[in-house]
């Protein structure tokens, strides 16, 4: 539609005139605005206090599931470790305890134990999915105890019974040529089959690298509860036949 | 020269207005309240109101100035606030009725029509007018508003725009020279 002149006129009319306001317009405008600001300003700091409660919450649940997750993921630390070994990564392998240790240790620890690269990283990675490490080691050590002495439990019997029969040959031969036998002569009899046993059975064992105080203490209990009530149970029996001839004999 | 040094002036201005500088606010004011008091007179009859809708009008854009961008000019976006503030209140004061009755006028008088005529009696032919008509009127034939845009705005069609178009401009013109004919005992001035 064309607009038409008169409607021109009219509009640039209309557009020349300006209308003062009040005196009291801007006072009014302006505590409008200084009402907006401290609104605005309240807001705010509820929105704040918002936030804060929202994070203090996310944080709390963060460390509630965490909590709570680091049990059930034990299962997974005890496969990564199986995929380690199944890579088979040709590197000088470290004993079970000192690998215990190395995962135990930092980053840092850890990168002049290995030398290649790659199991550096798969160990990072396992160090970075699995904080209990202490879960870890000792996962690594039943595993130990489970393996090893299966093979060494069978030699170190045989080799109790054949110092067992030793010892008892020994005294036999002792009381046969008419010497007495002391308790110090037993004891140090048993003070040198033990030794004997400790140093052969980690000879076979084929590593010198175990732990010495743990072995100590394994072998300590085993051949203090075992080895030395077969000693016994023998002299007892060779004591009773050599006490039942004579008393035959006599008769 | 001067023209880009006041445009650079009113840019600064407007960007410490932005930031709650209320000094700047307060010029900014002080340079466009007159004008937009003018353009709410248009839609509102009563000063008093009228300055109501300015204020209210000013207060918003000085609350969402940050997202006035400078593409255009301020005056511009100012206009646009006041007109949608006053579409706002004539709402809320009372049901904008778009008339659909026809208005019976000699198109004689509509021909020639004397257009030396002062502001205050333009204002009080467009206050005369029924709130439909005088609304698309001045949307259209003051502000330059398209017939879509007005359509838009009020929540009318484009056709019931352009019919309270066409009835707003026959009953203006009637009035008009009927006023001329009382005042000055002449409807053949031509314009």
């Amino acid at each position: 539609m064309v607009q038409m002149k008169w409607e021109d006129n009219i509009r640039e009319t209309l557009e020349n005139r300006t209308i003062k306001p009040s005196a009291t317009s801007w006072d009014t405008l302006a505590g409008q605005l200084d009402a907006a600001d401290k609104k605005k300003s309240k807001t705010m700091y509820w929105w704040i206090g918002i936030a804060a409660s929202v994070v203090a919450i996310l944080f709390t649940v963060n460390v509630f599931f965490n909590g709570n997750s680091t049990e059930s993921q034990s299962p997974v630390i005890v496969n990564t470790q199986e995929q380690v070994d199944e890579y088979n990564i040709p590197t000088e392998r470290l004993p079970v305890e000192e690998q215990i240790a190395t995962t135990q240790q930092d980053d840092e620890m850890l990168q002049p134990v290995d030398k290649n690269t790659a199991e550096k990283e798969l160990l990072k990675n396992q160090n970075d999915l699995t904080p209990p490490i202490n879960k870890y080691s000792s996962v690594a050590k039943i595993e130990k105890e489970i393996t090893e002495p299966l093979d060494t439990n069978l030699q170190k019997e045989i080799l109790e019974d054949k110092k067992v029969s030793e010892i008892v040959a020994q005294i036999q031969d002792l009381k046969s040529k008419g010497q007495t036998v002391t308790d110090a002569d037993i004891d140090a009899l048993l003070a040198q089959a033990q030794k004997e046993i400790r140093f052969q059975t980690m000879a076979q064992g084929g590593t010198l690298t175990v732990d010495a105080n743990a072995l100590l203490q394994d072998v300590e209990s085993d051949l203090q509860q075992s080895f030395r009530n077969k000693i016994f149970e023998a002299l007892k029996n060779s004591y009773e036949t050599v006490k039942t001839a004579v008393a035959e004999r006599n008769n | 020269m001067k023209v880009i040094q006041l445009h650079s002036h009113n840019i600064a201005l407007i960007k410490k207005a932005a930031e709650n500088n209320r000094e700047a606010q307060h010029r900014l004011y002080e340079d466009h309240a007159p004008k937009m008091l003018s353009i709410c007179r248009y839609y509102v009859k009563d000063i008093q109101k009228a300055e109501e809708v300015m204020l209210n009008g000013f207060f918003k854009a000085f609350v969402n100035l940050k997202s006035f961008k400078n593409e255009g000019s301020f005056e511009g976006w100012l206009r646009r606030i006041m007109v949608r503030e006053a579409i706002s209140f004539l709402r809320q004061e009372k049901k904008i009725e778009f008339s659909v009755e026809d208005i019976e006028v000699n198109p004689e008088q509509v021909n020639n029509i004397q257009t030396a005529i002062e502001v205050n009696e333009i204002q009080q032919h467009i206050d005369e007018l029924p709130e439909g008509y005088k609304m698309v009127f001045v949307m259209y034939a003051i502000e330059g508003y398209k017939h879509h845009e007005i359509a838009s705005l009020l929540n009318i069609n484009e056709g019931t725009s352009k019919s309270q178009l066409f009835k707003a401009r026959q009953l203006l013109q009637y009035k008009i020279n009927k006023w001329n004919n009382i005042n000055n005992g002449t409807d053949e001035m031509g314009g």
